[in-house]
């Protein structure tokens, strides 16, 4: 287990140096180099000098990179060409907001998705299983910004249950602290964005259990049990939800990838300053120095998750071997 | 009531048994009349989808949902198992009759550990406490003869053998009346099999539990259990004292798997049987072992047999033949026979 | 190739849902093909009414069905200008996701050892990409037109069609004719493509389908985050100029039919792909 743990961390690891490595060549080598306009005189002076400085744009590329990943590693990510601060600084707040939204609703929705496609499918058969399964499958089929919108369209203008956006009322909170995280009024506008992505997330683990359980059902292990005596319910939890668990957690990292990414949708719609949102707003601005640290961020939540998810397996399938 | 039927352990009278496939019913067992005494071993043979399966289905009541008991009745110590309601039924399950299974790799719950798997067993039926439920699977592995320290192995660490080994200690957990054994040692090389049915025949006449086995290995069976059945189609076509109808069977079906075994003492090549078994569609009449019989007369395609006794005590047959059985028996072990007078 | 797509229409044709869903996508497919012969305005015509006045965020009526913008643009004719786009960028860029994908999954399981390392762990790395960020600052250095947002959905789907293909060409590998081909001296060449491809078709034909469905999605949401072709109006750009002019809660005319749309397209994008993959994949059907 140890092993395999100081591997999957290992290939982690790597991972993320690759995809460092893929952002700044990509910065510097493709034509919309955001660079070139930062460097322009038309730009404060003092963020040019920072630039330069930080960078050494006049060095040759090779050596600016060894730079880049030394600042990498040292959590350095620059000084921001909007704000000219540092850009460490600002988006800590803003994994935070990321990871209260994400977190927490990819859990509700894989509880209720598994649990709910479970049930459905060891009543088969029923109207309401054929009804979910439609429904699943439209929702799965609805851009989440889309899903977003009617939700604001119609629980917070029609309605009038929840705010349009944003994380809190404005001037209620000038520090982000945890004060703020634990107010009513951050729950009132965490509710709507939460929901939403709670529906959405829902449909993948709702038709994957369904279908792994549908299988898991025909299988010998499930009728010696039955021939055993064991009661229904604990046929139901122990043998057949237990083990149709295995596809849900090997294709749990996907699944928190496509989290994390889709946040950059969800945020935009609610207007919710987390990573995802930064990021979008920072590439708008060519602000490129903020628009790496969001996508390194990202891309280490998703990592992370991977990481998760392999460890979540090997303990879930005895049969995993760590070689 | 004859003196054989008081000490049956495990009684099953005109069971009639349906499968729906794409809304067609078929015949998967028919007047099943079958008799087990107390600490009996009884060998059950017939090719694969003769209904063997279903039989052993309906009497543990793991049917499918697409299967349907018309008619019968399955008593055990003299209650009836099909009119049980489900909380009942489930206590009798495993406590009065459990089952080894075919395949001990797919019955075993990969996930969970072996030791776990037993002891769920017993306290499914029990109040017994999880160490005192794991003492016992402990004594059932030394039973059976694999170290009690596994029992914390899960089932892919063990191999073959030591799994079928677990799935017998399984069925021993609850010290039942009747196990029926299903092709136990299929998956297994010969030396392991005879290792594991001389420990399971030990164990028998230990606790005197009775054993059904089920299996398509005739010689097994003439090898070691007093009784046999056996059976075609979804119905029983004879059942009796193994070493009567090893002698002399009086179903030329019976003959034909009696003379698929190769037997060293004899200057003759095993037989086999041409053809392959019928459609079980409902409503298909005549016997059904008619079309690769050697001796199908008019009256076999028309007429269902009955099942009826010979003058043998405890021996039944259901062909309309039998009485000239033994005059043919010298036939039936040239293949050219079966072939030439396969209709 | 032709006998693979034919049986799989055929498969699909045979599930209710699967025939449904085909006809659905034979109306979109219609209406890309169509649609601007069929539609009353262009897709970025401003609309005048009689007195010279710019028909702003009307409401349906019965001569804008699905109502006007807030530049005076007849929604259902967006609409119908919009499939276009949103299934070609859909399709080129599912077909180009599963070609890669299929290929470095032939690769990989076939040739097996330190190529397969090198293509998996390239693919793990691909896993762990955020899709959507990576996408958007790819665009936002390539510049944004149909064919950079093609190539960028294409450079970070393939990932899935590899792993699925692998696993399949490892277990084929083994089998006799397999073995038989290579007996006879075929190429490495030879065996992988005229021998294992052909059984991996039908994984091929699923990977297209959920890779379509990917792709319409992503195609919106790149529309919708700002980072669509500026010169084309697909679905998912209707809803980010409605989402941009800070208009569309008064005027949900405007947002709902593009989301409606590719719902109901990409809903019957999966049941085809869910009818196929039941029977390529009998454990499934079995059970259920």
């Amino acid at each position: 287990m140890r092993q395999f743990l100081i591997k999957r961390t290992w290939h982690a690891l790597l991972t993320l140096f690759v995809m460092s490595t893929v952002m700044f060549f990509m910065f510097r080598l493709l034509p919309g180099d955001p660079t070139a306009t930062v460097i322009s005189p038309a730009l404060y002076p003092k963020a040019q000098e920072a630039l330069k400085a930080q960078f050494g744009l006049d060095k040759p590329l090779f050596e600016q990179y060894l730079i880049y990943l030394r600042n990498l590693v040292l959590l350095d990510f620059g000084i921001s060409f909007h704000t000219l601060r540092p850009v460490a600084g600002e988006i800590g707040n803003r994994l935070i907001n990321t990871l209260v939204l994400i977190l927490p609703s990819m859990i509700v929705a894989y509880a209720i998705g598994a649990f709910v496609g479970a049930m459905v499918a060891w009543k088969r058969g029923s109207k309401l299983e054929g009804a979910l399964v439609l429904i699943a499958t439209a929702l799965q089929s609805t851009p989440v910004f889309w899903l977003g919108m009617l939700a604001i369209l119609f629980f917070s203008i029609r309605l009038d249950l929840f705010p349009v956006g944003h994380i809190v009322s404005p001037g209620m909170f000038p520090e982000a602290n945890l004060q703020m995280y634990l107010s009513l009024d951050f729950l009132h506008h965490l509710a709507l964005p939460f929901m939403v992505n709670v529906a959405y997330q829902f449909c993948f683990p709702f038709l994957l259990m369904r279908s792994t359980m549908l299988s898991t059902i025909g299988e010998d292990y499930i009728e010696l049990a039955r021939m055993k005596g064991v009661p229904e319910k604990r046929i139901l939890y122990h043998h057949a939800m237990r083990n149709s668990m295995l596809p849900l957690a090997t294709t749990l990292p996907m699944i928190l990838g496509w989290a994390v990414a889709g946040s950059v949708v969800i945020e935009t719609v609610f207007s919710w300053p987390g990573l995802g949102l930064l990021m979008v707003e920072a590439v708008g601005r060519s602000d490129y120095p903020v628009v790496q640290a969001a996508f390194l961020l990202i891309a280490v939540l998703t990592v992370a998750g991977t990481l998760f998810a392999d460890v979540l397996y090997g303990i879930l399938d005895p049969r995993i071997t760590y070689q | 009531m004859t003196n054989q039927d008081q000490k049956s352990i495990l009684s099953i009278e005109n069971l009639d048994v349906d499968y729906r496939v794409d809304r067609q019913n078929v015949a998967a067992l028919r007047d099943i009349e079958l008799s087990i005494s107390k600490g009996a071993r009884v060998g059950l043979v017939g090719e694969s989808g003769c209904g063997k399966s279903t039989l052993l289905k309906t009497i543990m009541g793991v049917l499918p949902g697409n299967a349907e008991i018309r008619t019968g009745k399955v008593a055990l110590n003299g209650s009836d198992l099909l009119s049980m309601d489900t909380e009942e039924r489930r206590k009798t399950r495993w406590a009065d009759i459990s089952m080894i299974t075919q395949s001990a790799l797919n019955a075993l719950n990969p996930v969970h550990k072996i030791g776990a798997q037993i002891v769920e067993a017993i306290q499914a039926h029990s109040n017994q406490t999880t160490i005192q439920a794991r003492a016992h699977a402990a004594k059932l592995f030394e039973m059976v003869g694999v170290p009690p320290g596994r029992l914390d192995d899960y089932p892919h660490q063990f191999s073959g053998g030591m799994r079928q080994r677990a799935v017998i200690a399984m069925a021993l957990a609850l010290q039942p009346e009747v196990i029926l054994a299903d092709e136990p040692t299929t998956a297994l090389d010969v030396i392991v099999q005879d290792q594991i049915f001389e420990r399971l025949f030990e164990l028998q006449d230990q606790q005197g539990f009775a054993l059904v086995l089920v299996t398509h290995d005739l010689a097994l069976v003439v090898e070691s259990c007093e009784t046999m059945v056996v059976m075609y189609a979804g119905v029983i076509v004879e059942m009796g004292p193994t070493h009567q109808i090893a002698r002399s069977p009086q179903h030329p079906y019976s003959a034909g798997l009696r003379y698929a075994i190769p037997d060293p003492t004899a200057d003759r090549e095993p037989i086999s049987i041409p053809g392959s078994p019928p459609d079980l569609s409902v409503g298909t009449k005549g016997c059904r072992f008619a079309e690769r019989c050697p001796l199908a007369i008019e009256k076999c395609v028309e007429q269902s047999p009955e099942l009826k006794s010979t003058n043998n005590e405890g021996h039944k047959v259901r062909c309309h033949r039998s009485a000239e059985m033994p005059d043919h028996l010298e036939q039936f072990q040239h293949q050219a026979f079966w072939r030439n007078n396969a209709s | 190739m032709l006998r693979s797509l034919s049986k799989f229409f055929a498969i699909i044709w045979q599930s209710p849902s699967g025939r449904v869903s085909l006809v659905i996508c034979g109306i979109c497919v219609g209406i890309a093909v169509f649609g601007p012969l069929l539609a009353p305005y262009g897709p970025t015509e401003r609309i005048y009414d009689d007195a010279g006045k710019l028909v702003r965020l009307s409401p349906p009526t019965l001569d804008h069905w699905l109502g006007t913008t807030l530049l005076g643009r007849d929604v259902m004719s967006q609409m119908l200008w919009g499939a276009r786009p949103a299934l070609i960028i859909g399709v080129l860029t599912a077909l180009g996701t599963v070609i890669i994908g299929v290929n470095i999954g032939l690769l990989a399981g076939y040739l097996g050892g330190h190529v397969d390392n090198f293509l998996m762990r390239l693919t793990d790395i691909f896993l762990g990409l955020p899709f959507l960020p990576f996408i958007i600052v790819l665009l936002s250095l390539t510049g944004q037109n149909i064919w950079t947002i093609i190539f960028a959905m294409m450079i970070v789907m393939w990932r899935s069609t590899a792993r699925i293909v692998r696993a399949e060409v490892l277990s084929l590998r083994e089998r006799q004719f397999i073995a038989a081909a290579k007996t006879t001296g075929a190429s490495d060449f030879d065996i992988i493509y005229k021998e294992i491809a052909p059984n991996i078709m039908p994984f091929a034909l699923v990977g297209v389908t959920f890779a379509l469905a990917w792709a319409i999605i992503t195609e919106a949401s790149i529309g919708f985050l700002g980072f669509g072709d500026p010169n084309v109006v697909s679905w998912g750009t209707i809803i980010y100029d409605a989402y941009a002019s800070q208009m569309m809660y008064r005027a949900p005319w405007w947002v709902v039919p593009p989301g409606i749309a590719i719902m109901i397209l990409v809903t019957s994008v999966y049941f085809i792909g869910r009818a196929y993959e039941e029977v390529v994949n009998p454990r499934i059907k079995q059970a259920g």
